[in-house]
């Protein structure tokens, strides 16, 4: 029998196994070991500590006793997660090639994924916080001076009407420190989103057989994520705050007395009590 | 009598080689077999992982972090809001009514800001968590499916093998001879005049008058 086989392999006939099934089998094989490896390249850009892929362990015993010689090569890619180069005479076992570590970011150097993620959603929660805190604080300030100038108008500098306005407006302004909490987070889930969205475009290229480009898009996703992130525009979220203040409103109503009482003493009195151009009357 | 132990042994020999023919598709066919359920059992690795999230405990472990995340943001910033904005103080002499206004309306608004930030953190931990479970189920879903193409692949890799795994050419040919062997040679010997080089076999059906076989049509 062994005297058949190996002479037939002499000849090149083949031991009853076409020989061309058996490469195509073997490159199969091969070519998931070559995407399993980039999967593993792609997440560990996105996450540390992750197990490399585990070889191919056949789960029946005995195989290689039970497997003809001649079709031993089948097999003898011990672990197809390795990626194996083919062999085009299919002989002879091929020695995998062992999987690289881990890929290292070329724009983090000597950082994990997560302390790179970490370090941009920081970086971008201070910068938003920055940006909408001095838009709040803007607010903040014209508010409370138009608040202290009615309080005066007003004669309630003192008063109780005046500690609940002030107290109020405190209280709106630290409201609207959730708000920019609110946005804040928001721009971090897009952040997050949108890597995550580069993570799965990426391992879909290779699940459709792409080579190391996909890895190229993964890295250059990460960092388009967090400029998108960056350019993003500001929302607006301060509009409607420090509207509802009961003494700015007060206040407003009673300059808006004085300036119907002004009208009125101008329409009366002539110009005793000068009016400004746009409020002036029309000549008729 | 050699004509018949001739014949005898190419049945054999085919025998041989069809009983090597199966093995080899069994070979094969459990081979696939392994790789395909080494594959499943990582796709459903994947999925399990996944499901293990889903339980009531993980999701609210998984709660309680969203909501402590998000509160510390409310807090970092509203923090850093009220630094930037001290509250009012008034000039001058001011009434104790006045004072103790402004002392109630702080505690007042600490106890909203609180409130409202513990309101709000709990108000957005399940968007948090429905994200995170989106990016997990997304990841889950990849790595399946990576597998299930993999098993999908080799395996039709596999069936292509099987299907194209053929007899020992050699122990056919021997098979072959010895049928011939057993066939002709009887006649040969009898002078019947048939050519030495025809090829005749059983499993063709060739004529043999001196063993009374049918002629192929």
């Amino acid at each position: 029998m062994g005297l058949f086989d190996g002479l037939a392999d002499m000849l090149g006939f083949g031991g009853g196994t076409n020989k061309f099934a058996e490469q195509q089998v073997r490159e199969q094989k091969a070519e998931q070991a070559r995407k399993d490896a980039l999967r593993y390249e792609i997440n560990s850009l996105f996450e540390s500590g992750l197990p490399p892929p585990t070889g191919y362990a056949p789960t029946t015993t005995g195989t290689m006793e039970n497997v003809p010689a001649n079709s031993r090569d089948i097999i003898g890619i011990s672990s197809p997660f390795m990626v194996a180069p083919t062999n085009p005479s299919g002989a002879v076992p091929i020695s995998p090639q062992p999987i690289p570590p881990p890929p290292q970011a070329t724009y983090a150097p000597g950082k994990t994924p997560e302390e790179l993620f970490r370090a941009q959603e920081s970086e971008l929660q201070n910068a938003l916080r920055g940006n909408y805190g001095a838009d709040l604080g803007d607010k903040f300030t014209d508010a409370s001076r138009t608040l202290k100038f009615n309080a005066a108008n007003t004669g309630q500098i003192g008063g109780s009407a005046y500690a609940d306005s002030a107290a109020k407006l405190s209280r709106e302004n630290s409201l609207g420190g959730t708000r920019i909490a609110d946005a804040v987070q928001r721009a971090v889930n897009g952040l997050r989103a949108e890597r995550e969205r580069t993570r799965g475009n990426a391992l879909s290229l290779v699940n459709s057989g792409a080579g190391r480009e996909a890895v190229s898009a993964a890295q250059s996703g990460i960092q388009s994520a967090i400029s998108q992130a960056r350019a993003q525009q500001q929302e607006r979220l301060f509009d409607d705050l420090f509207s509802g203040l009961a003494l700015g409103m007060e206040g407003r109503n009673a300059a808006d007395e004085r300036a119907k009482l002004a009208a009125l003493y101008q329409s009366k009195t002539g110009s005793f009590f000068p009016q400004s151009a746009t409020n002036s009357p029309t000549i008729r | 009598m050699w004509e018949i132990l001739a014949l005898l042994a190419s049945a054999a020999v085919k025998a041989n080689a069809a009983n090597e023919v199966e093995k080899r598709q069994n070979d094969l066919a459990r081979l696939n077999a392994d790789y395909s359920k080494d594959r499943s059992d990582k796709a459903l690795a994947e999925a399990r992982k996944y499901f293990d999230r889903l339980k009531p405990e993980s999701r609210e472990a998984q709660s309680t972090q969203a909501k402590a995340e998000l509160t510390q943001n409310l807090q970092d910033t509203v923090g850093a809001i009220e630094k930037f904005a001290p509250p009012q103080v008034t000039q001058g002499r001011v009434s104790d009514a006045y004072t103790k206004r402004v002392a109630s309306g702080g505690s007042d608004n600490t106890k909203r800001l609180n409130d409202a930030i513990a309101r709000l953190s709990v108000i957005g931990a399940p968007a948090q968590v429905s994200l995170d479970d989106q990016s997990r189920f997304g990841q889950a879903a990849l790595a399946g499916s990576g597998h299930y193409d993999a098993a999908s692949s080799v395996a039709d890799a596999y069936q292509n093998a099987i299907a194209r795994v053929r007899p020992n050419p050699l122990k056919q040919m021997l098979a072959e001879g010895l049928d011939a062997y057993g066939v002709l040679g009887g006649n040969r010997s009898a002078g019947t005049g048939i050519p030495a080089n025809s090829q005749y076999s059983l499993s063709y059906g060739r004529p043999s008058s001196s063993i009374g076989l049918r002629p192929r049509p």
